[in-house]
């Protein structure tokens, strides 16, 4: 015992107060066996704690890393593969589409104007033909008369007989033709008439598709890339939660260790326990008594360090447990609505992109028809044009014969001198009428040739231009192109199906994963509440050892505390375990600075 | 065929972390819960390196690499200690005694796995 025990006052009183320090002193090492055994207890408690909970963080760290990095391949592949491939084929489809109804824009407005000339041309001939009918009509007179002339002059001339029926003939030749043109007109300008009027409807099918294409297929198409941007960052952030993999076993490790470090901590109190009963029973407690007191009272810092990064290594592995159970639920929406496009009595997403590109593909479809229409149209056009011009070929000889025929006349009469007189003026008018039909026939032969330039013109843009080859190649390319969509849609859907069903799965295995972290962090609770006991524990052993301890002892212990918290728990307080279980015993401890410091010899 | 550590402590949590971390990384883990305990899975294994605790019950660390250093082969097997223990002189006992490297508690796991690495290279 030591010496600096309080002194005695009597034998009495000396004999009294050995008997309750006795009485004290067996309490108390009957108490330090009883603390001995419970830290022990908790010791083995909490060390199964950590050890199951680290377990079982092993196991969700081990399926979360094998579902991420699952996801994340299927992820890849539906992104890349499916709505990647489907998000630039639509984007061609688009940029075609656009293309399309660009040329077709400038073809139908070309041709339209052509059509508009053409329809100039056609309404000038009808009236030029009508004069055509008033000559016609003078020329069969002019016969008339001049048969009455020659029986009135009883000429015994058969010259002039035949002038009159070549007169005659020449009327009738004239006048069919000119109806043979006029039956011509009104066919071109029928055809005119149609190819204008559906040219019109088209052009206005197509602007409406225009602004479809505009609208709806760019927003589809902007949809569909800020979805596709979305997957892009979903598989990179669930590749970095697999590739983050080594960070979570830092964290879990960097966790588990504390208990390693609380295990020992408790181990060496326990160890001071036993040294100090060990001494009391010889006698020499008070020299176990300030190391006691100074492990008793550094370790609950520790203890309390090391519990609190347990928690928050629990808590971070359950935060990113969270993260990823977030991740899979998005991944199925998004895999819902990829398998939509495949048939679905929800409109989704794809199947909205679908009708879209019917609508936009019936369109095309019938403007493409359209131009080929327009294409047999301009055929029809050039064969009867090319008629026409037979006909006026004709009546340009008609024209020639007319002339000829006046010149016949005013020969005749001319040899008949003043008997005769009547057939001169006969002749003048026939000459008369050769030069109208002269003037008319080359109106005519000017507005047909017209006529056979703007079709010629009207044919080269529709089957030479650049324009058309190109819209011809185009709608090739955007029918190949949609061809190629729909077997996208189908794959991505298919691609769908498999995220859906991945999804799904690793869906299940993270409900049974969430129950296992509930219980984890349950049992990490209890571990902690255990070594917050062991902390109380602590703190009631020290009490008693002050209670027992002499005044030097206490106050030399207080100024070592103070020296050592200054040291340990201001500086490296959850390194402090180093000193400890390193086997000084004096708890001075040394520097622990090279904590997970490698050194290779 | 992954190559095969031996990791040797008294702790089980340390033997499950190290386990954890080397088995994550690629490799197979055997694991004893002293330098007794090491030396016969070391009889009974092959090994392609050794990671060991310094004080243990039984047979501590540098014991533990000199018994195995006179076994003609396993006499150039790296060894790691991996300890709370961080003095010079402890570290220049490991290293008298045979010790490949030294690694101090509490461990990282990406240091680990890269010494192993490297160890093994």
């Amino acid at each position: 015992m030591n010496n600096d025990i309080p002194a005695k006052k009597g034998n009495d009183e000396t004999q009294r107060g050995e008997t309750d320090r006795m009485v004290v002193r067996e309490e108390w090492l009957a108490g330090i066996l009883e603390s001995i055994d419970v830290l022990e207890e908790l010791n083995k408690k909490t060390e199964d704690g950590f050890l199951s909970v680290g377990s079982e963080l092993q196991n969700i760290h081990g399926r979360s890393t094998e579902i991420s990095h699952n996801l994340a391949q299927v992820m890849d592949t539906y992104t890349s593969q499916g709505q990647g491939q489907c998000t630039t084929t639509l984007d061609e489809i688009t940029e075609t589409s656009e293309r399309f109804l660009g040329n077709f824009e400038t073809t139908s407005s070309y041709a339209v104007e052509h059509l508009c000339a053409v329809m100039k041309i056609m309404e000038s001939l009808p009236g030029t033909l009508r004069e055509f009918d008033r000559l016609v009509s003078q020329l069969r007179i002019m016969g008339i008369t001049t048969r009455i002339e020659t029986e009135r002059l009883g000429l015994i001339n058969m010259g002039f007989e035949h002038l009159a029926d070549e007169v005659t003939t020449l009327g009738e030749n004239i006048s069919k033709k000119a109806k043979e043109v006029q039956v011509s007109i009104k066919t071109i300008f029928g055809i005119v008439k149609m190819n204008e009027q559906n040219l019109v409807r088209l052009r206005s099918t197509q602007k409406g598709l225009q602004l479809t294409v505009a609208r709806t297929m760019n927003e589809d198409l902007r949809l569909l890339r800020e979805k596709h941007d979305v997957f892009v960052k979903e598989v990179a952030n669930i590749s970095s939660q697999s590739g983050n993999s080594l960070q979570s076993i830092n964290t879990i490790v960097g966790a588990l260790q504390f208990h390693d470090i609380t295990r020992q901590q408790i181990e060496h109190v326990i160890d001071a326990l036993k040294d100090l009963h060990a001494r009391l029973t010889s006698g020499e407690e008070d020299d176990a008594l300030p190391y006691l007191i100074i492990v008793c009272e550094l370790q609950p810092a520790q203890l309390r360090c090391a519990r609190v990064e347990f928690m928050n290594a629990v808590l971070a592995v359950v935060s990113s447990f969270g993260s990823l159970s977030d991740t899979i639920a998005q991944m199925q929406t998004e895999s819902r609505e990829a398998i939509g496009c495949a048939g679905s009595d929800n409109p989704t997403f794809f199947s909205l992109i679908g009708a879209n590109l019917q609508q936009v593909t019936q369109a095309l479809i019938e403007g493409e028809r359209g131009l080929h229409e327009f294409l047999d149209s301009l055929e029809q056009i050039e064969t009867v044009v090319s008629n026409m011009r037979t006909f006026m070929e004709q009546m340009s000889e008609a024209g020639d014969e007319v002339e000829l025929l006046a010149l016949n006349s005013r020969v005749r009469a001319a040899k008949t001198r003043e008997r005769g007189a009547a057939l001169g003026v006969i002749a003048e008018s026939i000459q008369r009428i050769s030069t109208m039909a002269e003037i008319h026939i080359a109106e005519v032969v000017q507005s047909i040739g017209g006529l056979v330039r703007k079709t010629e013109e009207m044919r080269e843009l529709a089957r030479n231009s650049e324009i058309s080859r190109d819209t011809e190649s185009l709608i090739d390319t955007m029918t190949e192109n949609l061809r190629t969509l729909i077997s996208e849609f189908s794959s991505s859907s298919a691609l769908g199906k498999s995220m859906l069903e991945q999804t799904a799965q690793s869906s299940s295995v993270l409900r049974k994963d969430l129950d296992a972290m509930a219980a984890s962090v349950r049992d990490t609770r209890a571990v902690c509440e255990t070594v917050e006991r062991i902390e109380r524990l602590l703190g009631t052993i020290s009490q008693e050892a002050r209670a027992v301890a002499p005044a030097f002892v206490i106050s030399e212990v207080d100024r070592r505390l103070v020296e050592m918290k200054e040291r340990y728990t201001m500086h490296a307080e959850r390194n402090t375990h180093a000193a400890y279980i390193s086997g000084d015993t004096t708890a001075e401890g040394r520097s622990v600075d090279g904590a997970g410091s490698v050194e290779l010899f | 065929m992954p190559k095969v550590i031996l990791s040797v402590d008294d702790s089980r949590s340390i033997r499950q972390m190290v386990s954890f971390t080397l088995t994550q990384a690629g490799y197979q883990v055997v694991e004893a819960a002293d330098g007794k305990d090491a030396m016969t899975k070391l009889a009974a294994t092959n090994v392609d390196m050794v990671i060991t605790d310094l004080n243990m019950p039984n047979m501590n660390g540098i014991e533990l690499i000199r018994e195995v250093r006179k076994l003609t082969k396993l006499k150039f097997i790296p060894i790691i200690m991996l300890t709370t223990e961080s003095q010079d002189s402890a570290k220049q006992e490991g290293k008298a005694a045979g010790a490949t490297g030294w690694i101090v508690k509490p461990f990282n796991a990406t240091q680990l796995v890269d010494v192993v690495k490297k160890v093994l290279r």
